[in-house]
């Protein structure tokens, strides 16, 4: 092939496949949310004020994305026009109603806040699962809203305050009065004279002063007197009375604190405990992802390959027997061939001796041919006027032409199967991370060159993995009513595709059963097939992501091919590499065995 | 006037006519994928080098602004999410169209053109080779697929831009860069991306082939339905992108 008749598809191919990864690659990075719809359930919140809000937007638990806002829609309440926020919540996660408590505040309960991502005015909301009492279900309400939180409390406050702003100023009005008329006493000339009297008033007080403290040392003396006669005594037995009482009553005030702590105390554990069921509850979900219908796909695909087997075993016993019937026709022909040989040379003794009796008997046979050549000429009348199977054969056209049909049929019946191809492939190759061998026989039936129908044997390193779901129910009332256990079991099976492929050009597309599970396969083959770009897809349900593999093959020689690639590209805790080679070739038996299937069975 | 907004209904009415008649021979045998594949390349292959170029340098000039602009809030991290929003959104689309319009579209015209001034496609209509089959579909079809993938490499190459630019100059913190993108841009902006590049690029392709296929009047003619083909296909880009923004986001 000429490079200038493949340059243009090669390289459009390889610009196509770098667009499709960095399409892919980027999608994959951008996804803004990993939570489909059957991962999920829906709740509710109800929000006096949902401003910063926005749909699609995260809702994070201790910081770390459980769910996404899904709607945002206005409702009437009995508190008047409020706004209900639809949070999607991982199925992972489970919130609590909480329970009424003896003084019939709500404890337990799961909670939704409205936070303040940054001071630009984003929000987003914060979940808190609660602990105890039932869990919510779709389309249940969360039981605490915080609609306020951060700085807008903050600024909600100081908004309350406002009153406390306005009766400062007045004092400070106050103030600047008292200022002004304080400079106007103490400034003025006025003022100094006053001050000048005031000093010769204080003068006279302390004059005065001096004889009350005259005074007062009398007073002293009189109540030193006092003393010393007992009535203070007198007094400080009923202060100590006095205080023994007091004491009594803060001694019954303690025991009342003590009360209390204790019953925090209490609620405190029971919280606890409850935190505790949570996690063990989330613990068990942490195992969940279910392909339980895979169950049923196996037993199938084992039912058919067990009727293959079945299949395959009856024909080996037929075809043992019509092979032991054709080397015995074989020996009875070979045994009769020699006697004959060893006949033949009595009976040319016995021909030379005779001969002069056949000379003399072809006279009369020549006659015997005359009447028969008169047989020949009235049979041959008779054909010509299309009597007998011959004749009608020969005259009647309608017989001729379904002949013609038949023998069409027959022909295009040979030619579909002369034409089928059986390509046998064994592939090997070795994977980087799981560090093991992974193994695929493939047989590829090709009627035709566009066409062809793919069944695989793989030997996985993954294994085969089947769910088991266990419901426990118990009427403890210690324990959960419920407790759904989801067991994954990984077992070393093979697994088995078959898929139908379609070409066109250098893009083959493929679909059907892929390892097990159904899947989607997209070729592309350039130089003659000998190099493939081979993308598949499958695996739906296992993990958050499809598994994608894709796979170079190059056929460095005949019937021998290397390849390379990644698997799981979507799933970044799967994702593996690996290289191998394997060996492809027609297989001429396996094309033998198909001719001969139909003719055995019964 | 009258006479002028007539005759741009009419000449719209021939675009959309012609796109119809592409859709009608695009499923009527022969099926010449050899000139499919030729216009792929020409279209797509051809025009990488340009894209590349455009686009890198886009994301990293953007990064260098947005820099600057939230710099002033020391939030320069926010730059990698607002670029990547502004080029999955409108910068990819519209520019690399812009540059394939540049490239490709005034070579249909010229192409197209000269063949018609010359009578090859009287000379093919004889020979009872549709020229709209041979000529027309594979090019439209060429440019509606490649477009698309050249605006996806655009905005991959604009973000390797702007990741040089932004991280590696500046410095700024790499887990806050790649949060910011994944809070700002969705899976859904990238794909309204890549419908709008195929928009365009069926529009433009269509508007080259007919401003070629109408030419007259030699080469003067051929130069002027050049000229009208790229201004007119810059145009509607424009006005597309903004009635395709208006319907997707």
């Amino acid at each position: 092939m000429r490079v200038g008749a493949i340059r243009a598809p090669v390289l459009v191919g390889v610009m196509l496949i770098a667009t499709i990864f960095g399409f892919i690659y980027m999608v994959s990075v951008v996804k803004t949310s990993v939570f489909s719809s059957d991962d999920t359930y829906l709740v509710y919140a109800i929000f006096d004020d949902v401003t910063g809000l926005v749909e699609k937007s995260n809702v994070n638990m201790v910081g770390i994305p459980v769910g996404t806002i899904s709607s945002i829609e206005r409702v009437n309440t009995e508190a008047g026009v409020q706004a209900r926020v639809g949070i999607r919540v991982d199925r992972k996660v489970i919130l609590y109603a909480g329970e009424k408590g003896p003084d019939g505040r709500l404890r337990g309960a799961a909670a939704v806040v409205r936070k303040q991502s940054s001071i630009l005015g984003d929000f987003f909301l914060a979940l808190a699962p609660g602990a105890f009492g039932e869990t919510l279900q779709e389309g249940d309400e969360i039981p605490l809203v915080i609609g306020v939180s951060g700085l807008d409390a903050i600024f909600a406050q100081m908004e309350k305050m406002e009153h406390v702003g306005e009766r400062l100023d007045r004092i400070l009005v106050h103030v600047e009065e008292i200022s002004g008329g304080l400079a106007e006493v103490i400034g003025s000339d006025v003022g100094r004279t006053n001050l000048k009297d005031i000093v010769a008033n204080l003068k006279d007080i302390s004059g005065e002063s001096k004889s009350i403290a005259q005074r007062a040392r009398r007073v002293s003396e009189e109540i030193e007197r006092i003393v010393q006669d007992g009535t203070i005594t007198r007094i400080a037995a009923n202060v100590e009375e006095t205080s023994l009482d007091a004491r009594k009553i803060a001694q019954k005030l303690e025991a009342i604190v003590s009360a209390g702590d204790v019953q925090k105390l209490v609620d405190t554990l029971a919280e606890t405990a409850g935190q505790l069921n949570n996690v063990g509850l989330q613990l068990n979900d942490l195992v969940e992802s279910g392909i339980s219908p895979r169950i049923s796909q196996l037993e199938r695909i084992f039912h058919n390959f067990e009727r293959f087997s079945q299949f395959v075993a009856d024909f080996s016993d037929n075809n043992r027997q019509t092979l032991t019937d054709t080397l015995n026709n074989f020996k009875d022909f070979s045994g009769g061939l020699v006697t004959l040989l060893q006949r033949s040379q009595g009976d040319v003794e016995a021909a030379m001796s005779t001969v002069k009796g056949t000379l003399l008997s072809a006279q009369l046979s020549l006659q015997k041919l005359d009447e028969s050549l008169e047989n020949v000429r009235e049979i041959s009348a008779g054909l010509r006027e299309g009597k007998g199977s011959i004749g009608r054969l020969l005259t009647d056209d309608r017989l001729v032409e379904e002949i013609e049909e038949i023998v069409a049929d027959t022909k295009g019946f040979v030619k579909s199967y002369t034409l089928m191809k059986t390509e046998v492939e064994l592939a090997s190759s070795y994977n980087l991370y799981e560090q093991s061998f992974k193994n695929i026989l493939s047989l590829r039936f090709r009627p035709k060159e566009d066409k062809y129908y793919l069944l695989q044997v793989v030997d996985d390193p993954r294994g085969s993995v089947s769910d088991v779901f266990i419901t426990t129910t118990t009427n403890d009332p210690g324990k959960p009513p419920a407790v759904k256990e989801h067991v994954q079991e990984t077992s070393h099976a093979l697994k088995f595709s078959f898929q139908f492929a379609k070409k066109f050009y250098f893009l083959t597309g493929r679909f059907g059963i892929m390892e097990n599970s159904g899947g989607l396969g997209l070729d592309f083959d350039f130089f003659k097939d000998r190099l493939q770009f081979q993308f598949d897809l499958y695996d739906f349900t296992m993990n958050d992501n499809p598994r994608l593999r894709g796979l170079i093959q190059f056929e460095v020689a005949n019937h021998f091919f290397v390849s390379g690639g990644v698997d799981d590209i979507l799933n970044n805790d799967y994702r593996d590499y690996m290289f191998g080679a394997g060996l492809r070739f027609t297989d001429d038996d396996l094309k033998a065995l198909l001719l001969a299937a139909p003719s055995i069975s019964p | 006037m009258l006479r002028a907004v007539i005759n741009f209904l009419d000449e719209l009415g021939r675009i959309v006519l012609m796109f119809f008649q592409v859709l009608y021979w695009s499923f009527r045998p022969p099926f010449r994928f050899g000139l499919f594949m030729r216009s792929m390349e020409f279209v797509g292959v051809g025009s990488l080098f340009i894209i590349i170029l455009t686009g890198s340098f886009t994301g990293a000039v953007m990064a260098l602004q947005g820099i600057y602009a939230f710099g002033i809030l020391e939030m320069e991290a926010m730059v990698g999410g607002s670029v990547a929003l502004a080029l999955a959104r409108e910068l990819s689309p519209v520019l690399a169209a812009l540059m394939v319009t540049g490239r490709v579209g005034s070579s249909m015209a010229t192409e197209i053109g000269t063949m018609r001034v010359t009578e090859q496609i009287d000379a093919m209509e004889t020979l009872a080779v549709n020229p709209i089959q041979y000529l027309i579909v594979p090019r439209v079809w060429a440019t509606t697929i490649m477009l698309p993938a050249l605006c996806v490499i655009f905005t991959f190459v604009g973000m390797v831009g702007c990741y040089l630019v932004a991280v590696v100059w500046f410095q700024v913190d790499y887990g806050l860069f790649m949060a910011y993108i994944k809070s700002f841009m969705g899976s859904e902006d990238i794909i309204n991306g890549v419908i709008k590049a195929s928009v365009f690029g069926t529009g433009l392709s269509v508007i080259g082939c007919y401003k070629g296929y109408t030419a007259d009047g030699g080469a003067r003619g051929v130069g002027a339905a050049t000229t009208t083909a790229v201004v007119l296909a810059s145009v509607m880009i424009f006005v597309l992108d903004y009635l395709l923004t208006a319907m997707m986001f």
